[in-house]
């Protein structure tokens, strides 16, 4: 058991310690984060990592196996670009959670802010809150579950990933569409919330891409594949 | 395209002033015919009782005596109190106390409409002219110097114009007693002048490289490393061709750069050590014929002190 | 006889908008704009005579090792020479290119870099020093890739299509390049035009810190940014933090962009150089933030211009695809019926159909590119660049690339006077700077 008091540590003498205590798998507290940036940053071994308190921008980010708790909000990107593990947050998240995400899964206890889950490419993003404006844009694939509402511009320009909102949708993004989602989605989802702790069970409506965008609607004769 | 030489009287401090005036006239009245649009000196004396020595330069005026009182002036506002002054035309010499910082004084001397500074030092001083060793001879009387050591320099132009302010020695501004005369042409000056200029604290007077020189000296030995290690660094830092001397309160240094084509012979005994261009400035103060010329090889430092 | 003909209502201009009243939008094009601007050429080098010593051609010592990166990074970018070859994504070319494209880096002493497309294995196992772009889409992006790249390059934007995202038309994204984009085959892929964790400055600050987290402060981080308003952009970057700044101008290269932004937006490689030196001059960060200058570079007296404008290095993309075969007419291509043009014309990348294996995913056209000899020819070419560069150095009378000087030239038009801020040749007026 590792326990840092970030207060006393620059960034770099935080991380690399963590990351000195990762390589032996250990369980590692990080006491007075006060909000700061880059805290837990590029940890590339599975441990279990416990923030008491709030964290700034790019906490838990390009990270890939840890399991990462932080009781308090979060500030821009928490977990971007996550390959694989857990981070779980207890209340709200900033703009751009999950930002270029992989694998893995991040649950965000109360809010997201805009754009959650930009860019994702894979994994599950579970946000027990509300989430923001053009929440999902440009999503390649993964899953974003909603149980609250969720703001304007929904799954703009998405391409193969998929929303589910529990409350009220603002408005649909560019080339997205509500469809409904089947049973098995629903029973999945509702089993992922009971593993979260999150104790809602809402009928969720399901946001995919209508693939209009996909391709130009015209093309130039050298541009078209030989047949 | 240049000449330079340099002398310096290893036991003089405690076995008296040497005539270094006189050898460095010799020395650079032989190599005239390596440059004769310009000539300069560097005497370094001994230690003034904490008085520095001002030399300036009133340009063409024709009223030398009002630029002079301008200069006094400016000294006396700054806090310090002119105890002699001798004035050759145009050529002012100053003696003064000062307690303050040098940039300030030295600011202020800048600041003074129609001053031209050549040097301020605690032992040394610059005095140059157009023309050459002979030419320069009647007016400023060179020959007549006493001191420990010193280094001299006869121009032919090359870049940058003929005319005093532009001939070496170059005294690197604001930093007393460092002065260089160099036979070459940097490559990379504009380079390194902008990158001293927005440093800050760095003031040129002309654009001639070989002034450059100096202030890369200067801002090394200020930054506390020792003249051989300055010397060394420029060998790696300046690019082109150079070689040069440098005159410090306290010697000689010399520097050859990595292409060695500018040429430098030296000589020594126990008592004397002398540089220059050619042997035969040698030659003109040291009489005794076994002795043998050295020459330094390409990328060489080398420092005397007294 | 020879009828006249409107210069503005040209044949090309006709040709186009037949065109477009077909397609119904932008057109898509690839490679470099086809606008006549100011470049290296109107700039010439005032070697040595009697005022300063020339330096032997071939044996006495030019040094053209330079570093980049050395602001913050504990482990700067050395390279041999003062070019290193940009990224270009796998996807736009072929797994042989890629791989040719390091090898060649490495034969030399220098650096490639990756591109859209994430980092290639075979890229990684080729090249001996490998930067990492991050960019706005993140395709393929890996932590672990990070930690095994010797800097990091965080795109803004690129000179070809400044303030918007790569572009890769669906007749390229086959299912190996779709999988590893995590998109699906076969679709017209618009990359997104801002970053998605970032969206200004002040957090680009943050977002570098992060990266030299994730990297222990030990590679350099540059940013790279399409030449257009280049001195706040530099500026910024330089605020931002970056060790590196790249700037890359309008006459870059692209596997894929719009027509309208490939010659209508950007500006040329002269003047970028010298907005982007005195940016950071101004900041009294010249020579600390590296400065790297890319678009445009053909031979090495390109780069020496460009070394004497003040960049540190430069970046070359087309250059080392022509020495690869681009536009060459090999004896298995057949230009005219495989691309309509013959060799020497081609700018049809964003087709995938390249004759000659570089720009495209077709196993059987790939066959044509040997990516062992093609690193040899692109090795060579960038030999060649350092042999002409050190040359031009030599006749100016000096012993390293690293000093060359903005007053080592004059201009041969006022336009590149005025771009280059540089006198007009025969006289002592620098055109349009007061």
């Amino acid at each position: 058991m590792v326990s840092l008091d970030a207060h006393s540590l620059s960034a770099r003498e935080l991380n690399q310690a963590i990351k000195k205590a990762a390589l032996t798998g250990s369980q590692i507290t990080i006491l007075n984060p006060q909000a700061r940036h880059n805290i837990a940053v590029g940890i590339l071994d599975s441990c279990k990592i416990d923030i008491d308190g709030s964290v700034g921008y790019y906490a838990a980010s390009l990270m890939d196996g840890p399991e990462v708790n932080i009781d308090g909000n979060a500030g821009w990107a928490l977990g971007e670009n996550l390959m694989s593990g857990k981070i779980v947050l207890t209340k709200d998240a900033g703009a751009s959670v999950a930002a270029s995400m992989r694998g893995g899964d991040i649950v965000v206890g109360g809010n997201a802010g805009a754009r959650a889950g930009i860019s994702m490419k894979g994994g599950t993003l579970l946000i027990g809150g509300n989430a923001g404006f053009l929440t999902g844009f440009m999503m390649q694939k993964g899953r974003i579950v909603v149980c609250g509402d969720v703001g304007d511009a929904v799954g703009d320009s998405m391409y193969e990933g998929v929303i589910y909102v529990g409350g009220d949708i603002g408005s649909l993004g560019a080339d997205a569409k509500i469809i409904e989602p089947s049973e098995t989605d629903l029973i999945e989802l509702w089993g992922l919330l009971e593993q979260s702790g999150i104790n809602d069970r809402p009928r969720f409506r399901k946001i995919v891409s209508q693939k209009k965008l996909y391709h130009f609607d015209n093309l130039e004769r050298l541009e078209m594949s030989a047949v | 395209m240049c000449g330079i030489s340099g002398i310096m009287y290893k036991n003089s401090r405690h076995q008296g002033l040497a005539p270094v005036g006189n050898d460095l006239v010799r020395m650079l009245d032989s190599l005239a015919h390596r440059g004769h649009d310009s000539t300069g000196y560097t005497i370094v004396g001994e230690n003034n009782d904490g008085q520095l020595i001002l030399r300036i330069w009133t340009g063409e005026s024709e009223h030398p005596d009002v630029i002079l009182a301008r200069a006094q002036e400016a000294v006396e506002q700054v806090g310090g109190v002119v105890n002699s002054r001798q004035a050759w035309g145009g050529f002012l010499r100053l003696n003064l106390n000062y307690e303050g910082e040098i940039p300030e004084l030295a600011e202020a001397i800048l600041q003074t409409e129609g001053v031209v500074i050549h040097s301020i030092g605690e032992a040394s001083e610059v005095i140059k002219d157009v023309g050459t060793a002979s030419d320069m001879e009647p007016r400023h009387q060179v020959g007549s110097l006493k001191g420990t050591h010193g280094i001299g320099h006869v121009r032919m132009a090359t870049e940058s114009k003929v005319d005093i302010t532009h001939s070496h020695p170059f005294w690197a501004y604001p930093f007393t007693d460092v002065t260089v005369v160099h036979n070459g042409q940097l490559t990379n000056y504009h380079k390194l002048k902008r990158h001293y200029e927005d440093v800050g604290g760095y003031r040129f007077l002309t654009d001639n490289d070989s002034e450059l020189i100096a202030v890369y000296l200067a801002d090394k030995l200020a930054q506390g490393d020792s003249l051989t290690d300055a010397l060394r660094y420029s060998l790696e830092e300046l690019d082109g061709t150079f070689t040069y001397l440098v005159s410090t309160k306290d010697g000689i240094g010399v520097a050859k750069d990595r292409w060695a084509a500018k040429p430098l012979v030296t000589m020594e005994t126990d008592d004397v050590v002398a540089v220059a261009s050619e042997e035969i400035a040698l030659r003109s103060v040291f009489t005794d014929q076994e002795l043998d010329r050295a020459e330094p090889q390409e990328n060489e430092v080398l420092t005397w002190s007294v | 006889m020879v009828q006249a003909s409107s210069q503005v209502w040209s044949q090309q201009i006709i040709d186009d908008i037949h065109a477009k009243a077909d397609l119904g939008r932008y057109r898509i094009r690839g490679f470099s704009t086809f606008q006549k601007v100011t470049h290296f050429d109107d700039l010439t080098f005032l070697s040595t005579g009697l005022t300063r010593f020339p330096l032997e051609g071939y044996k006495e010592k030019c040094s053209t090792q330079v570093t980049l990166g050395a602001r913050y990074a504990s482990e700067p970018l050395v390279l041999e020479t003062p070019v290193y070859i940009t990224g270009m994504s796998y996807g736009a070319l072929s797994v042989s290119a890629k791989t040719a494209l390091g090898k060649a880096a490495s034969m030399v002493g220098s650096a490639s870099c990756t591109g859209d497309g994430g980092m290639l294995p075979a890229e990684r196992e080729a090249s001996d020093k490998l930067i990492y772009q991050v960019l706005p889409s993140r395709y393929g992006f890996n932590p672990h890739h990070l930690l095994e790249a010797q800097a990091a390059e965080i795109v803004v934007g690129q000179g070809a299509k400044p303030g918007t995202g790569g572009m890769l038309m669906g007749v390229k994204v086959l299912d190996h390049i779709a999988e590893s984009r995590d998109l699906p085959s076969g679709i017209d892929q618009r990359s997104p035009a801002r970053h998605p964790d970032w969206l200004g400055p002040d957090d680009l600050a943050v977002k570098i810190e992060q990266i030299r987290e994730a990297t222990d402060g030990r590679i350099p981080v540059s940013v790279k940014l399409g030449a257009c308003r280049v001195t706040d952009d530099v500026k910024l970057a330089a605020k931002a933090g970056a060790d590196i700044v790249v700037v890359d101008s309008m006459l870059a290269g692209t596997g894929a962009s719009g027509e309208a932004l490939l010659d209508h937006s950007g500006i040329p490689t002269v003047p970028s150089i010298v907005m982007a030196r005195e940016a950071l001059r101004d900041m009294g960060l010249y020579g600390t933030v590296s400065l790297v200058a890319s678009g445009g570079i053909r031979s090495g007296a390109d780069m020496a211009k460009a070394l004497a404008l003040g960049a540190d290095a430069c970046a070359i993309g087309i250059g080392a695809l022509v020495a690869l075969n681009c536009n060459r007419d090999i004896p298995e291509a057949d230009f005219e019926s495989e691309v309509g043009v013959s060799a020497g014309q081609c700018h049809h990348c964003q087709t995938g159909k390249c004759p000659v294996g570089i720009a495209t995913q077709d196993p059987e056209l790939e066959k044509r590119l040997d990516s062992s000899e093609g690193a040899d020819r692109v090795a060579n070419f960038l030999n060649s660049m350092t042999m002409e560069a050190a040359l031009l150095t030599r006749s100016l009378g000096k012993g390293d690339v690293r000093s060359l000087e903005p007053e080592d030239m004059v201009a041969l038009t006022i336009e590149a006077s005025a771009m280059a801020r540089i006198p007009l040749v025969g006289t002592n007026k620098v055109f349009g700077w007061d």
